[in-house]
């Protein structure tokens, strides 16, 4: 089964109209019956992973919504039910407070947690690298006395293995 | 003033820049237009550009570095969720929280601490640029 199929078989015309269709086909019980008649063997034997495929190819290439998605959402709608990090049924003093600007971060908290610093394994890292810095500095210092220039680089030179044989 | 979270109204006020207005130090500036919550904290008085909108600090209850660092920390939650398009609306910071500030002097601590760290940073930054400069030098010699 192709791609153009698919797009056939859910009445998708256009790319941007996959999620609308794909919520059409969920909320609509006549539709996925018919759908689910007509189209079953696609479920199945080698093909049955088609639709999935097409459907998170589509979503990764467009940024659009997969069906488990959809029906994540869809169901969230339905129950009318809070889901952390998704949903939340808003009180409309809520949406007074805010001008009635239904961007949905204002309601839902949709932000990753913040991953927890481990300081005493921070701390180690830091004195590894400084040992590290340190060793590589007196190697990369004999290095350059080996290295012979004009007078002008020379000065230079005794300065920074100096700097890297003192440290 | 107890333990929590209050408006940061509590703390200072905010404005538009005037044109031609210099604004003190210890102002802490918000980029508002095309922002992804960059901040500047005055160090000297100064005139601000339009993009910004400027956060004057009420001395008798917050240090202004210390406000700074509150919400530095603070935007990049508080603008995902009041930020709409590339611009932010300056009159949306009624709705940002912070902590309860210690006292001026804890406060003051902090922002020593702050700045030794940040001052560590840099130093850091600038021997890899440094060190970059010897190895061009070096590779520009090796094959003349």
């Amino acid at each position: 089964m192709g791609k153009d199929r698919i797009r056939e078989i859910f009445g998708i015309r256009k790319s941007y109209e996959l999620p609308a269709r794909l919520l059409d086909t969920l909320l609509d019980e006549a539709r996925r019956k018919e759908l689910f008649e007509r189209y079953a063997f696609a479920f199945m034997g080698e093909e049955g992973d088609v639709l999935r495929d097409f459907f998170q190819e589509e979503a990764a290439q467009r940024n659009i919504m997969t069906p488990e998605q959809v029906a994540r959402i869809s169901s969230c709608v339905k129950e009318r039910k809070d889901v952390e990090r998704l949903a939340r049924l808003v009180p409309m003093s809520e949406l007074e407070e805010n001008g009635f600007i239904l961007n949905i971060p204002r309601y839902v908290d949709t932000s990753e947690p913040t991953e927890e610093i481990d300081l005493s394994a921070v701390a180690d890292q830091l004195i590894d690298v400084d040992r590290e810095i340190r060793k590589t500095e007196k190697e990369l210092a004999g290095m350059l006395r080996d290295l012979v220039g004009p007078a002008y680089m020379m000065g230079a030179q005794e300065r920074l293995i100096a700097l890297w044989e003192g440290r | 003033m107890k333990e929590g979270l209050y408006r940061l109204s509590s703390f200072c006020t905010w404005e538009r820049p005037k044109k031609g207005k210099k604004y003190p130090e210890g102002s802490i500036l918000l980029q508002c237009s095309a922002t992804d919550g960059q901040t500047v904290l005055l160090r000297e008085d100064s005139v601000v550009e339009d993009k910004y909108c400027v956060i004057l600090p009420d001395r008798s209850m917050v240090e202004p570095g210390y406000l700074h660092i509150l919400i530095d920390d603070a935007l990049p939650s508080f603008l995902a969720r009041y930020q709409t398009g590339l611009n932010f609306v300056p009159d949306n910071l009624r709705h940002l929280t912070i902590p309860r500030p210690p006292s001026l002097e804890r406060q003051r601590q902090v922002v020593r601490m702050w700045e030794a760290i940040d001052r560590a940073i840099e130093s850091e930054e600038d021997i890899i640029r440094q060190v970059k400069q010897v190895k061009a030098f070096y590779l520009d010699g090796m094959f003349c």
